[in-house]
């Protein structure tokens, strides 16, 4: 031993201590621990990029095919490629949000339409609702508020997450509803 | 990782095979790439990025952003009469330099990295993807021997025996004549100063 070899103080001995524990880990196929300080990770790093060169690291089938099989995953969520998408895929991107815009808006129309039918009829009421109440034809179910289960029975659980097409299915009956009681000239 | 010579009509097949499933692949069966990963999974993982990255957990993520990005632009790649493997391993080291680049690790590496990223085979050569992995690792051990040739021969003595050699650290420091504390902080040392040198080195 030389003089050389001594480390120059407490501090450096217990770094070089650990530096040996953490070979010791890597040595034996282990990787580095999450958390490190960042000249530890380095210093790791560097041990196993040297290992890797002058050994012949390999990727466990098992681990390959959970790889790739992340990366198929990764595309059909539509992420993890942060550049150059493909244009076939912005466009249908842009479908998406056009018919989800489409979408809002008609509900927009839906809630204007009823708010407008509520004034009317507030408006009706107050002018003269004791006569009309006498007037009102019976209303056709389609034309009455009304629970959804029976435009669509037990919903199966494959079709569980189809609430928007459920959605805009009882939008459609509503208005159909609706337009039905307009057209024949509101209650009467 | 044995490296076989390939027989040439062998690499024909395979190489068809090859072209075959990447046209699948761009009429938009993305599924016929499959193989083709789990062929070149190894190669790309022990020979470029892990040696790269030092790091198997963030190498493992690496390949995987390597094979969506394959995924998401295959319908760019053409053939040249090379194996694909040879685009991949371009995506896989334009990957590692992003690493490198966006944790500013090691500039000196990054650097060296983006003069690597230039395909170091020629289009004339033999379409080989061992041998290809073959020659890269031997570029890189290339690159490591420079680098333990500047160090102290006791620095380089004690990488090799507990590093490469894996020797017990007792019996590295009865090799070098010192205690085994003695030998953890020669190695501590060297391994700072072969890092020094390894980033500092030209591929």
């Amino acid at each position: 031993m030389t003089r050389d070899d001594e480390p120059k103080n407490a501090r450096e001995a217990q770094d070089a201590r650990e530096f040996a524990d953490l070979c010791d880990s890597l040595t034996a196929g282990g990787s580095p621990p999450p958390a490190l300080a960042a000249d530890d990770r380095s210093l790791a790093e560097t041990v196993i990029a040297m290992r890797a060169i002058m050994g012949e690291p390999s990727l466990p089938d098992e681990r390959a095919r959970a790889i790739i099989d992340a990366a198929y995953a990764d595309v059909a969520r539509g992420g993890r490629e942060p550049a150059e998408i493909p244009a076939s895929r912005v466009a249908m991107a842009r479908a998406a949000r056009a018919r989800k815009l489409a979408r809002a808006g008609t509900w927009i129309a839906a809630a204007c339409a009823a708010a407008a039918l509520v004034f009317v009829l507030t408006s009706r009421a107050d002018s003269g609702g004791r006569q009309e109440a006498t007037a009102r034809l019976p209303l056709a179910t389609a034309e009455t508020s009304r629970r959804a289960d029976i435009l669509f029975g037990v919903i199966p659980e494959a079709r569980a997450g189809d609430a928007g097409q459920r959605m805009d299915a009882i939008y459609a009956d509503r208005l159909a509803g609706y337009r039905s009681l307009m057209l024949r000239g509101g209650y009467r | 990782m044995k490296l076989p010579v390939v027989p040439d009509a062998a690499l024909d097949d395979s190489l068809d095979r090859e072209r075959e499933q990447v046209a699948a692949a761009q009429r938009g069966d993305l599924d016929a790439m499959r193989p083709i990963f789990e062929r070149y999974a190894g190669p790309l993982y022990g020979t470029v990025i892990l040696p790269r990255l030092g790091d198997p957990a963030t190498a493992e993520d690496v390949l995987r952003d390597t094979f969506s990005t394959a995924l998401h632009k295959i319908h760019q790649f053409s053939f040249t009469g090379r194996p694909i493997y040879v685009w991949l391993r371009q995506i896989a080291t334009n990957k590692v330099y992003d690493v490198h680049r966006k944790t500013k690790r090691s500039r000196r590496l990054a650097d060296a990295l983006a003069v690597e990223m230039v395909p170091h085979t020629a289009p004339e050569a033999r379409p080989d993807v061992q041998l290809m992995a073959a020659e890269e690792r031997r570029t890189m051990r290339a690159r490591i021997d420079a680098a333990m040739a500047e160090l102290p021969e006791r620095y380089r003595e004690a990488i090799t025996l507990r590093l490469i050699r894996e020797r017990p650290r007792d019996e590295c420091a009865q090799a070098l004549g010192v205690k085994t504390a003695t030998f953890d902080v020669i190695l501590f040392r060297a391994v700072r100063a072969f890092r020094k040198r390894y980033g500092d080195s030209s591929p």
